[in-house]
Formats: structure tokens, C-alpha cells, sequence
């Protein structure tokens, strides 16, 4: 598989990780981390935004997705 | 609501702003190399990255950015801090398509979004459909712009003055800037509005930080005015998170004008960095405009529904009590709020007027007509069109996130034509046609009727069932694919 392929997919593989870590899914619950995760629900998603700014520019400098780099 | 005690020469200043745009133009006009379609609304294919990066952050960052994500922020809270989220998810999505789009403008000399699509999928039917979806999202976003000139016009003169006035007077300022020197002069124009803009952004946060009581005693008392804003969204509202991710990350990332500024970047290595710098400032334009809409909350309590949109001017009339620092600082962000509303109205005008020119003057009323006559067609629909909108600015009563949906409603059932076009060669027209009608009815039905399962958007429904019919076209009726 041509490395830019492999650098796609895991390019694609983490910005759907960050996207999905960024929605706050949860809702207070009894559970330990849900109990951590409620009040703090705005900083977590702060920093998924920021993870995801960073893989933008690393996407758009290098990972992706020009394929007459390989 | 009160009107802003604004000085002389705060309205000078503002003067001198709108006169220097339209030297802009002047001097823009004079640089032109010929008459071609291609010099007059890409610029000559030759934009430098500090120009192409401002342009597309002022395109991008509007009236609505102002204006509806401060309004949005006030009314929902902290839920809406999927804004940023999606803000970035459009240069995301920009990634997926823009490098080989450009590529491919260079080798086939496109100048509208609908070149591609008549070169990749030669088909009459899906090109007349995307050159009719891509002008009414077009027509929608100015008329937004326009309601929120009018807005901003009588919210700082205090209903002094009727809000159409101001709208008469910045159009016709965009349309000489526009007219005179295409989208050369719109993008430097662009790039003045877009560093005043950053500039005002600064100027808002230091401003509240150290005049209206600072941000985190502006969280507390919200914590204590309002704490379900605070709170995250339920079940539901997590999965309209998401899809407002969708909606505003695809959506906005096939916006016209801004696909026109992909081919119109002077290379590949100029595009890739000014994407780059666009993932970046979501971080700090988009969170300062959220929070102020949440400082707003406790601050302003029990505006409701389009008067919450208001909130900037407010803002504004608190920043001016502080002093003479304070008349500096809205001055220039009151010449910031102009350019925002300006550099994305201009924008969206001439993408209107090129594609107006190109795909449809041109192939089905003067065939065989220059590029020259073209143009014109294109400026005098722009010139008339806008006239009609400034009259529905006066009638119509939708608030601006509203506005701001419907466009992309639309926009996300275009965008698959970009997105598979550049990435799956084999894809024929078919199926990208019917997956385009599909969605676009499941689209636009599920807005009429206010429908959202699940939280969903029904442009994000559409979204789906148009995937669902491009594979099926694609994969299961081997016929599509002759």
C-alpha cells in the first residue's frame, strides 16, 4: 500500500477519534467518569478542538492528501 | 434600544474605511491584464498566501459569525461551542478535495464550481441542478448579510435610522468595489477587512477582560443567572452537536466563492499553507465571539429569539460608557463589523455573478457570447438581484441562524459531488444525480416541516439518503456505472 495511503488513513482514523472525543456524549450518571467528565465536559471539548486544529495542519502540511508526493 | 453616542470623527474614521475599499477597486481595476473571464473573477490564478488566507477567513467569517454565533451562543450556551468544532471540521473538510480540485483547475482552466462538475460528470441535468442549488445558497447568503447590515445600521444608530439606508449604502459601495476590479478586488479588500477583523477581535477580548468586569467573573455569574446554559447538551442535543459538525464542516467547506478561491491561488504549496493558518483561528476568533454571547447571558438577561442577535451592539454601547479608550476600541471594531458584513456579501456577489456569467448566460442564453458581454450579464444580475434583496430585508422576519441553516441544507447534498468526484474515479453522473434530488427533497421537506429525528438536521438526513442512493447507483445496480 503506497505510503501516503497508509498516512491518509490514519490521518482520517484520528480526526474521527478527535471529533468524537470533542461531542459530549455523556450525561451525569452515576458513574465515576461520568462524575468527572460532566462539570469538566467544556475543557475536554476545548482540548479536542485544539487536537483537531493540530491534525488539520499536520494534514494540510503533510499527511494529506496529495498523492504525487509518494 | 438606545443608539451609540458615537464622536465625529468615529463616523470619519468609518468614512474613510468605506472611501479606501473603493480605491481599493479603483487600483484593482487598473491592474487588470485582460478581459478574460478568468482575470476578472479569479484574480488572474495568481493569489499570494497572506492575501488567500485573509480572503478566506474574512469569506468565511461573517456577519453570522458576529452577529448569529454571538446571538446563538446567548440562546443555547455552552452547546453551541460546536461551532468551533465545525469551524475547523471545514477546513477538514477542505482537505478531502481542495489540493486535486486545484490541480485540475490549473490543467482545465476552471472558473466556476460548476466547471468541475460539467468536466467530471457530463451531464446537463446534474450540472443545471448544482448551478441552481449553488445560486439560490448564494442569494441566501447575501440576503443574511443584508439583514444583518440592516440590523447593525439601526441597532447602533438606535432605530434613528431606518436600517435599509445603511444597506443601500454599503451595497452600492461592494457592487462599485466588486464591478471595478473582480475578484482582485475583492480579495485585497478581503485582506484589509479580514486583518481588521482579527484586530477587532482582539481589541474584544482585552476590552471585556479589562473594562466589563473580566471573563471569570463574567462565568460565575453566569454559573448563577443561568447554570443550565452551563450544562452539556442531553442525549439528543450531543447527536445535533455532531451533526451540526456535519452540516457546517461539508457544508461551508463547497461554498462557491470559496472554491473559487482554491483555483485562484497562485500555487498548490500557497493553498496548503493557507489552509493550514485557516484550521488555526477558529481557536481564537470563534471562542472570543462565543464567549462574549456567554458574558452576555448574565450581563443582558431576557432577550429572546431575533433580539438576542443584538447582543454585539449591546456590547458595543457598554465598551463606549468606559472612555475615551472604549471610542477608539468601537471605532475600529464598528469598521471591523463592516468588513466582515462586506468581505462576505462581496464575495458571495461576484461567485453569484461568475456563475450567473459562466453557466448560465453564456451555455443557454448567448451562446458563442465573450467573456467580455459575460461579465457584464453577470455584473448587471448581481446589480439586480441585490436590488430585490434589499426590498425582502424589509419584509421578511427570519432570525439569523435560521438563515444561516437553510443555506446549508442545501449546500451538504452538492458537496458529494466534490467530495466522491475528485476521489472515485469510476463514479459516473447518475448515481451523483439522483443522490443529489434525494437529498435535496429529504432535505428540504424535513426543513419546511421543522423535522430533525433524533436530533438530526434534515440537511444531515438528506446528507445520508444522497450517500445512500450514490452507492446503491454505484454498487448494487451495476447499469449506473455504463
Amino acid at each position: 500500500m503506497p505510503r501516503q495511503s497508509v498516512k491518509r488513513g490514519i490521518w482520517l482514523l484520528l480526526v474521527a477519534l478527535v471529533l468524537f472525543i470533542g461531542v459530549p456524549w455523556y450525561w451525569p450518571s452515576d458513574s465515576a467518569l461520568d462524575g468527572w467528565l460532566v462539570p469538566n465536559w467544556v475543557w475536554v471539548s476545548l482540548a479536542a478542538s485544539w487536537l483537531f486544529a493540530g491534525l488539520v495542519v499536520w494534514g494540510a502540511l503533510g499527511a494529506w492528501p496529495d498523492e504525487d508526493r509518494d | 434600544m438606545q443608539g451609540l453616542p458615537l464622536a465625529s470623527w468615529s463616523l470619519g474614521f468609518v468614512a474613510v474605511y468605506l472611501t479606501s475599499v473603493l480605491a481599493v477597486g479603483w487600483f484593482a481595476r487598473s491592474r487588470r491584464r485582460d478581459d478574460s473571464l478568468s482575470d476578472y473573477y479569479l484574480g488572474g490564478r495568481s493569489m499570494g498566501l497572506g492575501v488567500l488566507m485573509l480572503t478566506l477567513f474574512a469569506t468565511q467569517y461573517s456577519g453570522n459569525a458576529l452577529f448569529g454565533f454571538t446571538g446563538q451562543a446567548y440562546r443555547a450556551g455552552f452547546t453551541w461551542l460546536s461551532i468551533l468544532h465545525s469551524m475547523i471540521a471545514v477546513v477538514a473538510g477542505y482537505l478531502l478535495f481542495a489540493p486535486q480540485l486545484y490541480r485540475l483547475s490549473r490543467e482545465k482552466q476552471f472558473v466556476t464550481p460548476s466547471d468541475y462538475i460539467a468536466f467530471r460528470f457530463p451531464s446537463r441535468a446534474l450540472g443545471a441542478l448544482v448551478v441552481v442549488c449553488l445560486m439560490v445558497v448564494l442569494v441566501n447568503y447575501v440576503l443574511a448579510q443584508l439583514k444583518v447590515m440592516g440590523h447593525v445600521v439601526q441597532g447602533l444608530s438606535g432605530g434613528q435610522v431606518d436600517g435599509v439606508w445603511g444597506v443601500v449604502l454599503l451595497a452600492v459601495i461592494m457592487l462599485v468595489y466588486s464591478t471595478l476590479g473582480g475578484l482582485r478586488s475583492v480579495a485585497w479588500t478581503d485582506a484589509i477587512q479580514g486583518a481588521m477583523m482579527l484586530t477587532g477581535f482582539i481589541l474584544i477580548a482585552v476590552i471585556v477582560h479589562r473594562d466589563l468586569g473580566g471573563w471569570l467573573t463574567a462565568f460565575s455569574e453566569l454559573r448563577e443567572v443561568a447554570p443550565g446554559k452551563l450544562q452539556p447538551p442531553s442525549g439528543r442535543g450531543a447527536v445535533t452537536w455532531f451533526s451540526t459538525v456535519i452540516l457546517i464542516g461539508v457544508g461551508a467547506s463547497v461554498y462557491p466563492q470559496a472554491i473559487q478561491r482554491i483555483y485562484a491561488a497562485g500555487s498548490a504549496d500557497i493553498l496548503k499553507k493557507s489552509l493550514a493558518g485557516m484550521a488555526v483561528l477558529p481557536l481564537f476568533a470563534v471562542v472570543v465571539v462565543l464567549a462574549l454571547g456567554f458574558v452576555a447571558i448574565a450581563r443582558y438577561p431576557g432577550l429572546e429569539g431575533s433580539a438576542a442577535d443584538q447582543v454585539m451592539v449591546l456590547i458595543l454601547r457598554d465598551v463606549l460608557a468606559t472612555g475615551w479608550l472604549g471610542q477608539i476600541v468601537v471605532t475600529l471594531l464598528l469598521g471591523a463589523i463592516l468588513a466582515a458584513l462586506m468581505s462576505t456579501a462581496d464575495s458571495a456577489l461576484l461567485s453569484l455573478s461568475a456563475i450567473f456569467a459562466k453557466d448560465v448566460y453564456r451555455p443557454y442564453l448567448r451562446p458563442g457570447a465573450g467573456d467580455r458581454e459575460c461579465a457584464r450579464a453577470g455584473q448587471w444580475l448581481v446589480w439586480s438581484v441585490l436590488a430585490v434583496l434589499i426590498w425582502i430585508t424589509t419584509v421578511e422576519d427570519l432570525t439569523l441562524y435560521r438563515l444561516f441553516v437553510l443555506k446549508f441544507e442545501i449546500l451538504l447534498q452538492v458537496a458529494p459531488a466534490f467530495y466522491l468526484g475528485v476521489n472515485f474515479p469510476s463514479l459516473q453522473a447518475k448515481p451523483i444525480l439522483m443522490g443529489l434530488l434525494a437529498g435535496l427533497v429529504t432535505a428540504i421537506a424535513g426543513w419546511s416541516l421543522g423535522w430533525m429525528p433524533l436530533g438530526l438536521h434534515p440537511g444531515t438526513v438528506g446528507l445520508v439518503v444522497n450517500l445512500a442512493v450514490v452507492a446503491a447507483g454505484h454498487w448494487v445496480f451495476p447499469l449506473a456505472r455504463k
